[in-house]
């Protein structure tokens, strides 16, 4: 099930997710996933985009789409985990390969969602559980 | 009493002859490949060990028999019979043209010999015959295009798989908001729409592969004439989009021979390109379509100034599926049918980046036989 306001509220303000994927419905189901009050949810169409957008951050976690035109996800991931190493990332592919989805770990990212996604609350379940663990680790206690 | 000096000279050059003759034939022996002579006639006058052995026969046997009779008679391995030359042999050609031919023949049990006809140039027109089997290899090169074309089928695959799975992806996720959330008749109503759009577009994708997949087979080949192609190809353009006509200029070459082709498939070439090209151009300032000779090739060539290629995307830009257009802008199938089609003309096509700036798509195809100028009006 998707959470409430009663779960963000017990912590320190909503989770801050950057979703980032060249896919106009996909950015839309992920804003609708990702719901206020628990998640605030900003979207990026471009890897190149979504670096400025972490400029201006701060975000929790980042859901990365890695076949994007420009640059691809596997391409920005290290970039994000060397100049945000407590942002958790999600990789998201339509086009999944046991070979990428070992580059990604192997780069740092935390999750490997493909899609279509079977269940829209295992997706959110798997953001919500990364985005806390970046929260707990820049705000302990 | 002692020989005349004119005798012994005789005696001897007979001797050198004969020693001749025998290298000769020891020659022709040591040879692994069937090779034979014949005569106008198709006579065979003489014959190696290796066709004797190949024909299940002795050379002796073989002389002074047509080969293709001797074929019919013992029926071993190379075809001939019904009384006239194998299908596809070279020595009519070579004997005619006083050059050597090649040609294929295939034998009764399915073997495929490259048969490489060299007239002799002299008064008894002779002709040297040399076969070379060719079976196992023609097996490895059939072998190596399946496996490249499962290669394609899969990178083909995987960019079916991408592209619908995105909105597929939509699809899944809304629909399941719809059902299990609250959700108020504005959001009911734009979550249908998104529905809507995505599956419309999974219909789009499936209706493009169709059309790849029908783009392949059944060649209708005839001489071409390049110029005329892109003449029409230039006449489509202005029709479907006036703009990016008016921003095409056409230079076409002289004296172009034609090319065996199949004139819609290769204005559809010329089409692909050139769109390609317009859209590459955000000005869409200047398209160039360019045709030439080239030796025995004719060469068509359509250039732009616009982004030109990023040097990652130049080993996958044939690729079908592969685009770096935003999303529904181009399926990403433009290029790679134009690929296959060249492909399937015996053709090249090769993309580059202009040091000037912008990309260059130069396709070659062989030309023809025949004059030069003969598929220009």
């Amino acid at each position: 099930m998707i959470a409430d306001g009663r779960e963000a509220a017990a912590g320190a303000g909503p989770l801050r997710v950057l979703v980032v994927d060249d896919e106009d419905v996909m950015r839309k189901a992920w804003t609708r996933i990702l719901r206020p009050p628990e998640f605030e949810v900003r979207a990026a169409a471009r890897a190149e985009q979504a670096l400025a957008e972490l400029e201006r951050g701060p975000f929790d976690a980042v859901v990365l789409d890695i076949v994007m035109p420009g640059m691809s996800g596997l391409d920005a991931l290290p970039m994000i985990k060397l100049r945000w190493p407590g942002v958790e990332v999600l990789m998201t592919t339509a086009h999944a390969g046991l070979d990428a989805a070992a580059q990604a770990v192997g780069l740092g990212a935390c999750a490997f969602i493909t899609k279509p996604f079977e269940s829209i609350d295992a997706v959110a379940e798997a953001v919500r559980a990364a985005a806390r663990r970046a929260v707990l680790r820049a705000r302990p206690g | 009493m002692n020989r005349k000096p004119e005798e012994k000279l005789d005696d001897e050059t007979m001797v050198l002859v004969s020693v001749a003759k025998r290298q000769w034939e020891r020659t022709f022996d040591a040879i692994s490949e069937p090779l034979m002579i014949v005569d106008e006639q198709y006579v065979i006058q003489r014959a190696n060990l290796a066709l004797a052995d190949e024909l299940g026969s002795a050379i002796q046997r073989l002389v002074g028999n047509r080969c293709f009779e001797v074929r019919a008679a013992s029926a071993r391995r190379l075809v001939g019979g019904g009384g006239a030359p194998c299908a596809g042999c070279p020595v009519g050609q070579a004997q005619t043209a006083g050059v050597a031919a090649e040609g294929e023949v295939r034998s009764v049990d399915g073997r495929t010999y490259k048969l490489r006809a060299f007239p002799l140039l002299d008064q008894q027109a002779l002709t040297v015959c040399h076969y070379h089997d060719v079976t196992d290899e023609r097996a490895m090169t059939r072998e190596l295009a399946s496996a490249e074309r499962l290669a394609a089928i899969g990178r083909l695959a995987g960019g079916v798989a991408h592209e619908i799975n995105n909105p597929l992806g939509g699809i899944l996720a809304f629909a399941q908001i719809l059902q299990r959330e609250e959700v108020s008749a504005q959001e009911r109503r734009e979550y249908l729409a998104e529905i809507e759009r995505s599956a419309l577009r999974c219909k789009a994708i499936v209706e493009a592969l169709l059309r790849f997949s029908r783009q392949a087979p059944r060649l209708d080949r005839r001489p071409v004439s390049i110029n005329d192609v892109v003449r029409d190809a230039a006449r489509s353009l202005a029709a479907r989009d006036p703009q990016g006509a008016a921003q095409s200029r056409v230079e076409l070459g002289e004296g172009l021979p034609p090319v065996m082709g199949d004139a819609v498939q290769l204005q559809q070439v010329v089409m692909n390109l050139v769109a390609n090209a317009l859209d590459s151009d955000a000005h869409r300032a200047d398209v160039r379509i360019q045709t030439a000779a080239d030796g025995p090739h004719v060469r068509l060539r359509v250039v732009d100034r616009g982004e030109g290629i990023d040097d990652e995307h130049l080993a996958r830009l044939f690729d079908p599926f592969f685009t770096t257009k935003e999303e529904g802008k181009g399926a990403g199938l433009g290029l790679a049918v134009a690929y296959a089609i060249v492909q399937d003309h015996g053709g090249k096509i090769v993309a580059r980046n202009r040091t000037g700036g912008g990309a260059e798509f130069t396709v070659t195809l062989p030309a023809a036989g025949g004059p030069a100028g003969a598929g220009e009006r």
